[in-house]
């Protein structure tokens, strides 16, 4: 493995790698530093390509159709050496993640670097409160106890007509956190402003039953350097991009290039109807729960109505949908154009695709060999 | 025990539904002892390369079973012991003819010290010291095939798989490694050989194989096989008009029948090589 490894790493270097780097990160320099518009849509539009840039590195690393003829005649030195394929085929996924890594991360450094230097935005520090589950708002308040010196409060509810009191009712729903009314929204996050410890959190409407995620509920608090909070905003993205990249080079070096296409296209086509498909599923959700509260009156959890294969087949897709988001364009309307860590949030769900995406270039690297050593 | 052993080896490669699969070798059975330098002949599509391929493992046979160094063809203890030239040298050519040998040596995970060692060795023995620090994209065909030769040296192997080494060099560099060859035969490295160039294959190998449209037609020990028992000759000093004519009067009162008599003359690759060394010797002495 340590031989592919240091091999293709060498390779990038020899081909160009380092100049390529260089013209992106002056590149996105550049739109932080002179895009139109605000500061914030700069900081935007530079982390946007960025991550553009990002993918299609990793396409054009993972992918590059040419590079296969050239391979597979050369990979006759390796296959003949005592180097297992599995090994082989790690080092060069492994290989091809880290350049792609690092190109993404300078990247978003270079957006973070230039916004900074342009005065910056308003970042602040996001915690956990480490409580799970979900928490029915009523009209007496909810008291949550926050961290030293939080200012706001990020927060996601879900909301549900009460049944008999449907008619006539058009307005938001709303909260009321420390004696303030603010909207929300079901299952989108909100920021509130926090004005004491522990803050009082309340339901004031009456058309709705609010069901606060509490897993979901983060603490934002003191302000923190901008440039390091756009570098960690990077890294999700950069592990995504990695195991894009992981997955063509390691299958493509083994002539799995079209194991390898399929799943590129699988992952990219589940980040693009992510929305679409979780909108889908909620659908079907709130059918059976408008189905089921008009008889007992509050909303009952969801897939109760399911049976158990149907229930593991949906929990297995909303799993998957959840994972995808790492690859996905960035959400900058509620989390990274605001310059609150919250990307950072993505990073478990990006190593877990960067570590499927290594199994998987592995797998489909050694089935290659495999199958060509198969009649 | 034969270093490799092969039993009823076949290979069919599918070809067009209506025309059925083609076979490239079949019914092919192999034995090649210790410290030989066997070759296996062949015109072009006769499986001469599909044969090392399967001996490899690279390729698996449709049927039949080989074994080399005592292992299933391809078992990661045979690749251990085993140097391979490929017939196209696809090196990376990002790499100098130095870390190339490097990176093999890593791959067959000899120590630091030691990989250095043997590519300077190496890089001595196919005069390519001189282009050590120099990237593959700039070897001329002959170069790459001298650096792949050293790469398949790298591990010291006990077998030595070389498919048409030769192909590409000029003559002193295909002078270079049947003396290398050579050299290795005597020190008991087994050799498998495949070549086009006949006359590279009468100097180097001991065992021949020849193969046609996948089949074995002919096999042997080159000696016995170039020998020709019906005829012998004579080299003598140059001889002038009467002694020619005592020693035709001889044969014939003996009853031999004379068939040719013609004064010796070199082979071409000789002639060219001394034309070389000579012009070597006089520039450097100009110098």
């Amino acid at each position: 493995m340590r031989a592919a490894l240091q091999l293709r790493l060498l390779e990038a270097r020899r081909r160009g790698a380092g100049w390529l780097l260089l013209g992106g990160f002056l590149l996105i320099l550049a739109t932080a530093l002179f895009g139109g518009g605000t500061v914030d849509g700069r900081y935007g539009l530079a982390t946007d390509l960025a991550a553009t840039l990002a993918y299609a590195a990793a396409i054009g690393i993972g992918a590059f159709p040419l590079a296969i003829d050239r391979e597979r005649r050369r990979s006759y030195l390796p296959s003949a050496s005592p180097v297992t394929p599995w090994g082989w085929a790690l080092g060069n996924a492994a290989a091809a993640a880290i350049v792609v890594f690092c190109f993404a991360v300078t990247l978003f450094a270079a957006a973070g670097l230039g916004t900074a230097m342009r005065g910056g935005i308003e970042t602040a520090r996001v915690k956990s409160l480490g409580v799970e589950g979900g928490r029915m708002l009523g009209a007496q308040p909810l008291a949550i106890g926050v961290p030293e010196g939080t200012t706001h409060l990020r927060l996601m509810a879900r909301t549900y007509l009460v049944a008999e009191q449907k008619e006539g009712t058009e307005e938001a729903a709303r909260i009321d956190i420390d004696g303030a009314a603010f909207p929300i929204y079901h299952e989108r996050p909100v920021v509130l402003p926090v004005q004491g410890n522990p803050v009082r959190l309340r339901n004031r409407t009456e058309s709705y039953a609010v069901v606060l995620d509490l897993g979901s509920v983060r603490a934002l608090y003191e302000d923190k350097p901008f440039v390091p909070n756009a570098l960690l905003a990077g890294i999700p993205p950069a592990l995504a991009a990695a195991a894009l990249a992981a997955i063509g080079v390691a299958a493509g070096a083994h002539l799995a290039a079209p194991v390898a296409a399929l799943a590129l296209a699988a992952l990219l086509l589940l980040a693009s109807m992510r929305g679409f498909l979780l909108e889908m599923i909620e659908f079907e959700g709130s059918l059976q729960r408008s189905q089921t509260t008009s008889q007992a009156g509050a909303p009952p959890d969801r897939g109760t109505t399911d049976g158990p294969a149907r229930a593991f087949a949906k929990s297995a897709i909303v799993g998957l949908l959840h994972v995808t988001p790492a690859i996905g364009p960035l959400d900058r309307s509620g989390e990274v154009s605001t310059g609150y860590w919250v990307g950072t949030a993505r990073i478990p769900r990006a190593l877990l695709l960067l570590a499927g995406a290594l199994a998987l270039a592995t797998l489909t690297g050694g089935v290659g060999v495999a199958l060509r050593r198969t009649p | 025990m034969s270093i490799v052993e092969a039993h009823a080896l076949r290979r069919e490669f599918r070809g067009p539904v209506r025309s059925g699969p083609v076979i490239a070798v079949q019914s092919l059975d192999l034995g090649i002892e210790p410290g030989r330098v066997f070759g296996l002949l062949g015109p072009n599509g006769s499986g001469k390369t599909t044969t090392i391929l399967m001996l490899l493992g690279l390729l698996p046979p449709t049927s039949g079973d080989a074994r080399v160094l005592g292992h299933p063809a391809g078992a990661r203890e045979a690749r251990q012991r085993t140097g391979f030239l490929p017939e196209e040298t696809r090196l990376y050519e990002f790499l100098t003819g130095a870390e190339t040998l490097d990176f093999v040596g890593r791959l067959f995970g000899i120590p630091r010290a030691e990989r250095r060692r043997r590519a300077d060795m190496l890089l001595e023995k196919t005069r390519m010291s001189e282009a050590r620090d120099r990237k593959l994209a700039t070897y001329s065909k002959g170069m790459a095939r001298r650096i792949g030769l050293a790469q398949a040296l790298m591990s010291e192997p006990d077998l030595l798989v070389l498919d048409e080494p030769t192909s590409g060099l000029d003559p002193v560099g295909n002078r270079g490694v049947k003396d290398l060859l050579d050299e290795l035969s005597c020190k008991g490295t087994t050799i498998l050989t495949t070549s086009h160039i006949l006359g590279d294959v009468a100097d180097v190998c001991d065992d021949i194989l020849i193969l046609h449209r996948g089949r074995a037609i002919l096999r042997g020990e080159v000696k016995s096989l170039l020998a020709d028992a019906e005829r012998l000759s004579w080299e003598t000093d140059t001889v002038d008009d009467a002694q020619r004519t005592r020693i035709e009067e001889a044969l014939r009162v003996a009853g031999v029948a004379l068939h040719e008599v013609k004064p010796p003359s070199t082979t071409l690759e000789r002639l060219f090589l001394d034309v070389l060394a000579k012009e070597l010797d006089e520039s450097g002495a100009a110098t």
